[in-house]
């Protein structure tokens, strides 16, 4: 059974269709990305799907559960993690602190009023900065960190409470080169391990080609093409509406000119 | 045209730049490359007067711009595209342009509305419409217009590929050469070593606030060290 | 059904007033984000000016509309000092330091006020060619309501006129979304800023001038307005001019209207107009939503770790001292130390959700207040021992907390801080009012503690014992997962919702044990002073308690007790003097100036600056 199937989702902003009969799958493990010019409809597919809007028309079932109507919170107590495209951490904790507020949260006990906070759920934390090469850095404040650094937290905060479903926007938005490589090489190893499947939206064509398993490809809210990096990229109308004639990334990921 | 000589810049105590210095000769244009953090905004914003230099000199056509505020900077003919686009989404696309406007100058070539909307067809049509209605590709196009109507000299463009699409990408790199060839000077900082190539002549690259590298573009492109160090694509 | 119409005009005419006041408020807001506490103070002052202007000019219609648009203009040129002096140099600063500074000309201008015109309330002359009184479908309408009316109209036709139409009203919002990059591209923001803090003074002004004819000119106009338009603003929507009209209209006419079945119902009704307001369309009814991710830049400070063995060890030899201390000093000493314990733990419930929540109370007095009155009477009236009243009174506490708390963290940042003292406003008003139960002005006297604790020093130790107990509860809390949770939204609202935590909730219940330790410090305050009056739970002394957290530093731990210390000691010193108020204002005005984190924060900086203290980890 699929992790994720979106059927037929639509939604409409003061009668500007934004989605337009969504449809796609998710397999355990896959990395399937989400790609399309600004206004496209990634943000609504992933707000319908995360719980921050309520499309008019369709379902969103994950592990044969419907998300639609739920709540963000409710949806992520399903077990569906998310990252943010503009890196959301707690400034004023250390980054095991961060990672101790999703365990915190995971165990319900956020509103234990005697215990310290800072001593609960500790190695659990450590263990999973290890996963993402943070455990040196563990007790620095999130407010001195470097911005890379801080997108490797924030994924171990995604993966505290062992989500079978990641939701990631942009996720090297604002990155290095080599550091998106990086964290998207990370986060395929992360995945692959324990089979979480992901979905995410990314802008940069070179971590796209290098690392998605599958990709949709959104204009004007309908998906105009589906299917492997390489058949994507081979797609006149993708290269029309979106990839243009290839001169802003990596050579070997231009489109082939046949 | 635009000159950098030993500018430190601190937030609170970090200190963001450390002896950055530049230079960007007229009709040139340049590009600040480096990772996020390196300390590429902070350069523009530095120069733009938009945060506090704690040390160093800034001059603009030969003038020092360096304890200026940011509106004088403007009026003495820089403009600045920030990152993020930050238009007046209250605003219409036309409002938008006319609170920008500054009289014409005599070194800088002069923008009018329909100058600017030739450059920017998809702008002309949508003149009278609220500036939130439009498409991120359509809003970053407006702040890049929106900075022309000042008439500036030079400008300063934050990121203008950054979260755009690779179509997108290439109109802007089009409509850069266009204001290139107009005369304008141009200091760009970008992360897209592809795109910068694209539209720059000379590259400098920053990392951890200080200049590690400073020459002509297409030395960059084939400089395996140099990636190696600093860009790693 | 006319004399209906009749009411409906007069309803009219007082939305017209409170909207350009409102309007005013609204306008700064929307381009310098600063909340102008003092536009209730401008408001006053364009009456009083009027006033002497209009009786010191010759009579005759001219001289009198002079006199008032000279007024207006006044306040204006005011606001305009205000501007340059004070709110430039706090642009930048958190929205609190704002707020505060600007309470701090309240107080400065209202002894301004009493210095020039004295203590007796003003009764202007009417209105020449509209002194009368038309007939309206039988019923009679005084002829200057309908002026104002049409000025109210005027008004609003011409704000919208040169925020729609104008070039400069167009840089207005083009500032209200984005000032710095407003800067960027050329335009001068400063004198942008300058121009519209001057508009936005002239309207309160005119307001205040209006008023001339209808009402006497007294002391309390300022704060007495600056809640009502808190509300309209609220409920029409921060910055929006449409909004601000409409919402005058709505309370107004339900004054107009509820006045007819009984007095305090009005009060009521304006309690239930926000609240439906806001749980329908939480930013106004034309208002629309911050930018969610705008608060995360938030300068993230300490308060982060538990104090160290040292640190635990000195407090512990400051507790050793405070026990020894009946031993050695004069009573007199006592009693004073005894007032401190008491602010200290008001202090202290306030800085739980500020400091560690980032949620400005502006109102937290109502819960020291409803504290100190529900001890009060339950001892009073139904004859409770003292303990059991102590004891009882911070539930009275936690009960408005809970209701007024529910709409507060709904709201944040300034919106919320105008809500929290809007509906501090209307405790007090209904405590005011309900004369029978509460002795209104007078307040409850005769609150004395038991026999057994009547002795200076036993009232002293029981003070210690359940203050001490209060705020190190308090602390515990803050470090503990629920502390946590709260602080992490205070950091990220996102990234909490995202992790599973439900912010508003945990703003909810922060806020009702804010409250519940308020009421205790209330309850306990009712005893030491033996009497319990409005002045409890009035907006100074909600102020008050603001005051002492940002003496001593938001983001400190013992800030609230060395803040709660300093201002007892200031205000026994202060309160020599006539004009006490204007040297507070002053102190105000220079700490939100001059140092913004306190004492205990300075004090660190500046030993951390030295390397006397490490900087955390």
């Amino acid at each position: 059974m699929s992790e994720l199937t979106v059927s037929r989702l639509s939604k409409s902003f003061g009668g500007v269709r934004a989605l337009n009969d969504v449809s796609f799958r998710l397999e355990p493990g896959e990395l399937l990305a989400m790609i399309g010019p600004n206004g496209a409809g990634k943000s609504t597919c992933f707000n319908c799907i995360n719980g921050q809007l309520r499309p008019d028309h369709g379902s969103v079932q994950f592990v044969g559960r419907d998300l639609v109507g739920l709540a963000p919170r409710a949806i992520w107590r399903l077990g569906v993690g998310r990252t943010f495209q503009i890196t959301a951490t707690f400034g004023s904790m250390t980054v095991a602190e961060n990672v101790q507020m999703a365990l915190i949260s995971h165990h319900r006990r956020s509103r234990a009023l005697w215990p310290l906070a800072t001593r609960l759920y500790r190695d659990e934390a450590l263990g999973l900065l290890e996963s993402v090469s943070m455990r040196d850095q563990a007790e620095r404040r999130c407010n001195v960190l470097a911005y890379g650094d801080l997108k490797r937290v924030e994924l171990a905060v995604a993966l505290a409470h062992d989500p079978r479903l990641l939701l990631m926007d942009e996720p090297t938005a604002g990155m290095a080169p080599k550091e998106r490589i990086e964290l998207m090489g990370l986060t395929a190893q992360i995945v692959g391990d324990k089979n979480i499947a992901v979905l995410f939206t990314e802008h940069d064509m070179d971590v796209v080609f290098a690392n998605a398993s599958r990709i949709i490809v959104l204009n004007r809210g309908e998906i105009v093409a589906e299917g492997t990096p390489a058949a994507v990229r081979a797609n006149p109308l993708v290269q029309e509406v979106y990839l243009g004639a290839g001169s802003t990334y990596k050579p070997e990921a231009r489109p082939a000119h046949a | 045209m635009l000159e950098v000589r030993g500018l430190h810049t601190h937030y609170g105590r970090a200190e963001i730049l450390s002896d950055v210095s530049l230079a960007v000769g007229r009709g040139e244009v340049a590009a600040l490359l480096g990772r996020n953090g390196a300390g590429k905004s902070t350069t523009l914003k530095s120069i733009m007067g938009l945060v506090r230099v704690s040390k160093g000199e800034i001059l603009f056509a030969g003038q020092s711009i360096r304890h200026r505020r940011p509106f004088e900077i403007c009026r003495s003919g820089l403009g600045y595209v920030p990152e993020d686009r930050r238009i007046f989404t209250d605003l219409t696309v036309e409002e938008n342009l006319d609170v920008a406007r500054q009289p014409p100058r005599a070194d800088a070539p002069t923008w009018t509305l329909e100058r600017i909307f030739e450059l920017f067809p998809n702008l002309a049509e949508r003149r009278g419409s609220s500036a939130r209605a439009m498409s991120g590709g359509e809003q970053q196009m407006l702040t890049v217009a929106r900075t022309l109507m000042g008439n500036p000299r030079a400008i300063l463009l934050d990121e203008p590929s950054e979260g755009l699409a690779p179509v997108i990408v290439e109109q802007m790199a089009r409509t850069l050469q266009e204001l290139k060839s107009a005369g304008v000077t141009v200091l760009l900082s970008e992360q897209n070593l592809h795109f910068a190539g694209l539209i720059a002549t000379q590259a400098i690259i920053i990392e951890k606030g200080r200049i590690r590298y400073a020459g002509a573009m297409e030395a960059i492109a084939k400089d395996e060290a140099l990636h190696a160090a600093y860009l790693t694509v | 059904m006319s004399f209906y119409f009749a009411q409906f005009l007069t309803g009219l005419a007082s939305a017209s007033s409170l909207f350009l006041v409102a309007s005013g408020l609204s306008i700064i807001f929307g381009v310098t984000r600063v909340v102008n506490f003092a536009h209730g103070s401008f408001y006053m002052l364009g009456a009083f000016i009027a006033y002497s202007l209009v009786t010191s000019l010759p009579p005759g219609p001219f001289w009198f509309w002079g006199g008032v648009i000279l007024a207006a203009l006044t306040v204006g040129v005011v606001g305009v000092i205000m501007e340059i002096l004070v709110l430039r140099r706090i642009y930048q600063a958190p929205e609190l330091f704002q707020l505060v500074a600007t309470f701090g000309v309240v107080l400065l201008l209202k002894d301004v006020a009493l210095w020039t015109w004295g203590p007796e309330d003003k009764l202007g002359p009417r209105a020449p060619g509209f002194d009368g009184a038309i007939d309206i479908f039988g019923s009679r309408v005084p002829e200057y309501d309908l002026v104002v009316i049409v000025v109210g109209f005027v008004v609003l036709a011409g704000l919208w006129l040169l925020f729609s139409r104008t070039r400069w009203g167009a840089l207005v919002r083009a500032a209200t979304e984005d000032r710095e990059m407003l800067g960027a591209l050329g335009i001068n923001q400063a004198l942008l800023f300058t121009g519209v803090f001057f508009l936005g003074s002239v309207l309160a002004g005119l307001g205040g001038a209006m008023q001339l004819p209808r009402a006497s000119v007294s002391h309390h106009m300022d704060l007495a307005i600056i809640a009502t338009v808190f509300v309209v603003v609220v409920v029409g929507g921060m910055g929006s001019i449409v909004g601000a009209f409409l919402a005058s209209v709505i309370i107004s006419e339900l004054n107009a209207f509820g006045i007819l079945i009984f007095p305090q119902i009005t009060l009521v009704l304006m309690f239930l107009v926000m609240a439906v307001v806001l749980v329908i369309r939480p930013w106004g009814i034309l208002g629309r939503p911050e930018d969610e991710t705008a608060g995360e830049e938030y300068e993230h400070q300490s308060l982060s770790w538990l104090p160290s063995r040292a640190a635990r060890l000195a407090m512990a030899g400051v507790v050793g001292v405070l026990l020894l201390l009946p031993f050695v000093v004069q009573e007199f000493y006592l009693v004073l130390m005894t007032e401190v314990f008491i602010l200290a733990l008001f202090a202290a419930s306030l800085h739980f959700i500020m400091g560690n929540g980032g949620m400005i109370s502006f109102g937290h007095a109502a819960y020291f207040g409803l504290g100190a009155y529900g001890g009060a009477t339950l001892l009073l009236y139904g004859d409770t021992p003292m303990l059991l009243a102590i004891a009882l009174a911070p539930f009275v506490a936690a009960l408005g907390a809970a209701v007024f708390g529910w709409f507060c963290v709904r709201l944040s940042g300034v919106y919320m801080a105008m809500l929290s003292l809007a509906f501090a406003q209307i405790v007090w008003s209904i405590v005011f009012q309900s004369s029978g139960i509460t002795g209104g002005e007078d307040g409850l006297v005769g609150v004395w503690p038991a026999e057994w604790a009547s002795e200076r020093q036993v009232f002293y130790y029981l003070t210690l014992a359940v203050t001490l107990g209060g705020i190190l509860a308090l602390w515990r809390m803050l470090f503990s997962p629920f502390g946590y949770s709260l602080r992490a939204g205070r950091d990220s609202p996102r990234r909490v919702e995202a992790i599973g935590i439900g912010f508003r909730t945990h703003k909810w219940l922060a806020f009702v044990i804010a409250g519940t330790f308020a009421g205790l410090a209330g309850g306990l305050y009712g005893f030491a002073k033996g009497i319990v009056t409005p002045t409890t739970l009035d907006i100074p002394r909600s102020i008050d308690a603001l005051m002492m957290v940002l003496l001593g530093g938001v983001q400190t731990l013992v800030g609230p007790l060395v803040g709660a210390f300093a201002f007892v000691v200031l205000e026994d010193r202060l309160l020599a003097f006539q004009y006490w108020r204007a040297i507070f204002g002053l102190i105000i005005i220079g700490i939100c100036i001059a140092m913004p984190e306190g004492i205990v924060g300075s004090t660190r900086s500046f030993l951390t600056r030295r390397g006397l203290v490490s900087s955390g980890r």
